[in-house]
């Protein structure tokens, strides 16, 4: 690499937090707030997400189609290095969007440190494409790639899969959003938005889960976790 | 939810007793119950009614178990998926496709499965979308891609795949090629090619319904077959446009559209192979209207 080469990746700026973005998405809807506080507080108040892996722990390998219509191995990808998985609700999500768009702005990053991310969506019918397509933006969309979770499967095993309840379906229904046809099914499951780092070893260095939908963890924290394992 | 609460839920809902589920599972009855409890909170209301004698599901209950069992059987393909990738067990399947149906997907997700599973044995049947409901129903096979019925079999689930348009099949040469049959009485110049035992069946209801009666003459097995005989010059075939290959020529009737959505269909609550359980969860993740559109225009 020349010397301007090595000036230009320095001034790469580094991505905007999330945080701050999320943040701004709960400040446009003040008014849903407090509807979305007393669902948050319930389904802690039973435990939900309570059981996901920690860090220290082993995570479990999977298997999972993609929307190219193939099987992909969590155990294949982490012998190529460290793997950040992260489960998301959907491209309906406006909270979602924004965090796989933070992701995809951390791809360069990845890259260079080896990192891979697996992006896993429980949408079907070619639905997960969405997410796949913020990724795809990136110039090191080769490192990231989307799974899909039909039915859940995966995030149950996690304890990361809930029943999302009525008040909550009735207001995704009223605002036109039609999670039968999102997931293929009219289960009323939803995933935990969680993001887990895991090792070559399989070991997680990084471990979030919150049934509070509106938060995320931070993916400069993410990395940074992984670094210093 | 957690994966033992769910597993002791179903064991529960398929006794109908707390005691023999938890010997079932392995467990103590007390943790039994209290793991279905914990369930209970996070939906909200009781899944079983338990009277002195006899245990019952709720209505809630029995609305959920389905759900509980496809999520179940999702997390458990996904683990078996990931062990069983290179091993060579035996993975059957029995998969049956109407002979409406022709897809770039299907031949895709086959391919996929058979390098992800390599013991798969795929057993294919072909049919009508009838005959195939009634094969699934009995047992016979595991999963189908069907025309979805008028009315289905109360325990046929069916997840949409694609939807498709009936067009007139003829040589690229046919007069209908170049411009759409001007009235119905010209259907009844041609000479039809029933596919399959369909009878054109509703290209024929659309004649009579417009005052036209068509002859169908020869018959066909299958699509490759219709084709070959259309090619021919033995007359006009009548199909999902996808069908219609070139060089041959498909055209829309210009009175009454006819379309249908093609589903994978599979027997609710009927315990599935792996291979099935992985076929049914790759197709549905696809999006199958746009891999269609896109072999179209790769044809085109």
């Amino acid at each position: 690499m020349n010397d301007y080469d090595n000036m230009m990746e320095r001034l790469t700026p580094s991505p905007l937090p999330l945080g701050p973005q999320l943040a701004q998405i709960r400040r446009s809807h003040p008014d849903l707030g407090p509807f979305f506080d007393e669902i948050v507080i319930a389904l802690r108040g039973a435990g939900v997400g309570a059981s996901a892996p920690q860090v220290g722990e082993m995570f479990p390998d999977f298997s999972l189609p993609t929307v190219q219509g193939s099987y992909r191995r969590l155990g294949d990808l982490l012998d190529k290095g460290p793997v950040i998985v992260n489960f998301s609700r959907g491209r309906w999500c406006p909270y979602c969007v924004h965090e796989v768009s933070a992701w995809a702005d951390m791809l360069p990053e990845l890259a260079e440190a080896g990192v891979r991310f697996v992006e896993i969506t429980g949408e079907t019918g070619g639905g997960a494409r969405a997410l796949g397509d913020i990724l795809a933006a990136s110039p090191h969309a080769d490192v990231a790639e989307v799974l899909c979770d039909v039915d859940h499967g995966v995030a149950l095993s996690l304890g990361l899969a809930f029943f999302a309840g009525d008040p909550l379906l009735d207001f995704y229904q009223e605002i036109g959003l039609d999670m039968h046809a999102l997931y293929g099914s009219p289960s009323g499951f939803l995933p935990v938005p969680a993001t887990f780092a895991i090792d070559p070893a399989g070991r997680v260095r990084f471990a979030y889960a919150d049934v509070d939908f509106r938060e995320r963890a931070e993916p400069a924290d993410v990395l940074a976790a992984l670094r210093e394992g | 939810m957690e994966m033992h609460q769910v597993r002791y839920f179903l064991a529960a809902a398929r006794l109908l007793n707390f005691t023999r589920a938890a010997i079932e599972c392995n467990v103590s009855q007390p943790s039994l119950t209290k793991a279905i409890q914990k369930l209970e909170d996070e939906f909200g209301a009781p899944l079983f009614r338990r009277e002195r004698a006899r245990t019952h599901l709720t209505e809630l209950g029995k609305a959920m178990l389905p759900h509980l069992e496809r999520s179940f059987e999702a997390a458990q393909t996904a683990k078996q998926m990931a062990r069983g990738m290179g091993r060579a067990e035996i993975a059957p399947l029995t998969l049956g496709v109407a002979r409406t149906v022709e897809h770039a997907m299907l031949e895709r997700v086959l391919a996929e499965l058979g390098q992800s599973l390599s013991g798969l044995e795929l057993a294919l049947a072909n049919g009508s979308s009838r005959e195939l409901i009634e094969l699934a129903m009995s047992g016979s096979l595991d999963l189908i891609i069907v025309e979805m019925p008028d009315e289905a079999p109360e325990r046929l689930d069916c997840w949409p795949l694609f939807a498709d348009e009936w067009c007139i099949v003829t040589r690229s040469d046919h007069p209908f090629a170049a411009a759409p049959p001007a009235s119905p009485a010209v259907l009844e110049e041609e000479a039809w090619i029933d596919l399959a035992g369909d009878g054109c069946a509703t290209l024929a209801r659309i004649a009579t319904q417009v005052g036209a009666a068509i002859e169908v003459r020869h018959q066909a097995q299958g699509a490759m077959q219709l084709r070959q005989m259309v090619q021919a010059g033995l007359g006009c075939g009548w199909t999902p446009r996808s069908l219609a290959a070139p060089p041959l020529a498909a055209t829309k009737l210009p009175f009454g559209s006819v379309e249908t959505r093609f589903v994978l269909a599979s027997v609710a609550g009927r315990r599935r192979s792996v291979a099935a359980e992985a076929f049914l969860r790759v197709a549905r993740a696809q999006d199958w209207a746009l891999a269609n559109a896109v072999t179209k225009v790769a044809a085109a």
